[in-house]
């Protein structure tokens, strides 16, 4: 374990596009911790709030720029993931970034769009997948398998050997017990610490008292 | 079915109108009349149980509490029938858990029903329990009548149950027929507890003024709910004096879109229909169905009464039928859950309020011309419980 002292410098500018305070505040952290290289946050608009407006990005051609997408974590990261692929889709390289003040294994490397904050801490054999967003002070244990588009909040801890699937959001100061399994397109957003593992497509929140969950013909019993 | 004395509504010469509802304090804090309500209500009528999409394969099952009983839908082999969930060894429930997949079988001793509710088998038979033959055969779980409406399953608890074109027009049966077989398969689902009498829930949804009052901030910001008044006095029994339970249950398009909003989503489902409107059906006495966009997503609400001022409500989310490459369900699944709920909170806050000051006060209530549905609603009620 080692303290990420050199977070990534590609040379080229960086636009970071999305909305939100999450835009403002990864803006923020990134232009600290690389002054010397020109980075433009702009907020895109949405018509019908899935979709981005991309014109703002033609002042930005990707064959000079390389951008990162972030979107507040709601509707299981899906908007992201899209936002995500439609800059790969015209061309961008897309940069991620870990904060110096975050702890990771010296081998480890952020997949592609990914952002790991002040404080947080990545154990060793863990696996991580693209348009991942680790907030400030999250642990990840040893062992742990993430998905692609997971979103920890702030404090969340992911116990040694969890598992988490694709499109996955972990609520502030959630507490993942060793070895459970979140399956995929779940949203655990009530704080407080899950013992157990928990099915596919269960959304933790707290508007509901209880957990809501998708049944069908792609989910098993 | 009752017969009325009182037959019109009351109305002056000058079109005005003011009446004591026909319901009482009672009626929403009394537990006998809560107790006689599970029995002539609820183990008379045809009550939606689920889903089909919760029981399509063989020992998919789901449980309901239906008239203070425990409700079990079982797929046999393909067959969804309805049974007592409870073991007739140690009156175990059966099947525990909302929905599931296990064949009926008895978790404490391991006995196993078959598909007309006898035992089919029961380990250790001989060695532990030597029953009489006779009597052996005679176990069996009780079975209760069970309905399909498109993908709406419901449940008659009577013995000898009503068919249910007795329940409901069979126009809106054609509907809600349509509209259920529109459902996607998968289906998202959550349970609310409130405090509050069951029937507080559906004489709001029968109240057309309410959102402008309640909804202030989200239902009524986009939907223009078409004007539910009777320009004249209507009468609320029939000519004979007695009200049609088919009267009871109603729906369709109720209004328009305030500010259309065409969401991602719906490219990607086969919308059901064509109109652009709010559609809400009430299915007597506790079921609503919403179709909110015009066809392209679905809700259902389930009141089940648990006590004279406890209801459970469970939620049913559906898209339309959508493309089998669209992998954006949940998400527009898990939106549309939220922004329903924050509809319902406010429901729900209401229905608290109203049957917080029932339980403190013995003032009677008063009804406007405008909640006539309520008052025929109140009669056939009040008929049924003597």
């Amino acid at each position: 374990m080692t303290l990420q002292q050199e977070p990534s410098v590609t040379g080229r500018p960086l636009v970071i596009v999305g909305h939100g305070v999450c835009l403002d505040a990864c803006a923020a952290a990134w232009r600290d911790a690389q002054p010397d290289r020109r980075i433009d946050a702009i907020a895109l608009e949405t018509p019908d709030g899935f979709n981005r407006n991309l014109d703002p990005l033609r002042a930005y051609p990707h064959e000079s720029w390389q951008a990162f997408a972030i979107l507040p974590g709601t509707g299981i990261n899906m908007a992201r993931l899209k936002l995500m692929m439609d800059l790969k889709m015209i061309g961008y390289k897309l940069d991620s970034f870990v904060s110096s003040r975050a702890m990771a294994p010296s081998a480890w490397r952020p997949p592609e769009n990914s952002f790991v904050s002040d404080g947080a801490v990545i154990g060793h054999s863990v696996l991580t997948k693209y348009n991942l967003f680790v907030g400030p002070r999250c642990v990840i244990g040893h062992g742990a398998k993430l998905g692609h588009s997971v979103w920890l909040d702030t404090g969340a801890l992911v116990g040694a050997g969890v598992t988490i699937g694709d499109n996955v959001l972990i609520g502030q100061s959630a507490i993942l017990a060793d070895g459970i399994t979140i399956g995929r397109h779940c949203e655990l957003m009530v704080a407080g610490h899950y013992r157990e593992s928990v099915d596919e497509k269960t959304f933790y929140n707290p508007m509901f008292p209880n957990p809501v969950r998708i049944y069908g013909s792609r989910t098993k019993s | 079915m009752p017969v009325i004395s009182d037959l019109r509504f009351p109305a002056s010469a000058a079109g005005h109108s003011t009446m004591r509802a026909l319901l009482s304090r009672p009626h929403y804090v009394d537990p006998d009349i809560f107790r006689r309500e599970q029995v002539r209500i609820f183990g008379d009528l045809w009550i939606f149980a689920g889903l089909t999409n919760f029981v399509a394969e063989s020992d998919q099952f789901l449980t309901r509490r239906i008239g203070g009983r425990s409700i079990v839908v079982q797929n046999f082999e393909g067959t969804p029938r309805a049974f007592e969930n409870v073991c007739s060894h140690r009156s175990k429930v059966l099947q525990t858990g909302r929905f599931g997949r296990h064949p009926l079988v008895c978790g404490y001793h391991g006995w196993r029903y078959a598909n007309d509710g006898a035992v089919a088998t029961i380990p250790f038979a001989s060695e532990c329990y030597r029953l009489d033959p006779a009597e052996r055969a005679a176990l069996r779980l009780r079975e209760f009548a069970l309905c399909r409406i498109g993908k709406l399953l419901f449940v008659n608890l009577s013995e000898s149950p009503r068919s249910i074109d007795d329940q409901f027009y069979p126009e809106l049966l054609r509907e809600i027929e349509s509209a259920s077989n529109a459902f996607d398969d998968e289906i998202m689902v959550t349970t609310v507890a409130g405090r509050y009498n069951w029937k507080l829930a559906y004489e709001n949804l029968r109240d057309s003024l309410h959102p402008k009052f309640v909804h202030t901030r989200s239902l009524n910001l986009d939907v223009e709910f078409y004007d539910g008044v009777a320009a004249e006095p209507v009468a609320d029994a029939r000519e004979d004096g007695r009200v049609d339970l088919r009267d009871l249950s109603f729906g369709g398009a109720e209004g328009g879109f305030r500010r259309p909003r065409p969401l991602p989503f719906h490219a990607r489902v086969a919308r059901w229909g064509t109109e652009d409107a709010y559609f809400n059906w009430l299915l007597y006495p506790n079921t609503h169905m919403v179709c909110p966009d015009g066809g392209y997503s679905f809700s259902i609400e389930h009141h089940e009464p648990l006590g004279v001022d406890s209801t459970e409500l469970t939620l049913f989310f559906a898209t339309a039928r959508r493309d089998p490459n669209f992998a954006g369900t949940d998400a527009v699944l898990w939106e549309y859950a939220k922004g329903a709920k924050t509809i319902l909170d406010e429901d729900q806050a209401i229905m608290e309020e109203a049957q917080a000051g029932l339980d403190a006060s013995s003032s009677a209530v008063v009804q406007g011309h405008f909640e006539l549905q309520n008052r025929i609603t109140d009669r056939w009620y009040l008929g049924q419980l003597q």
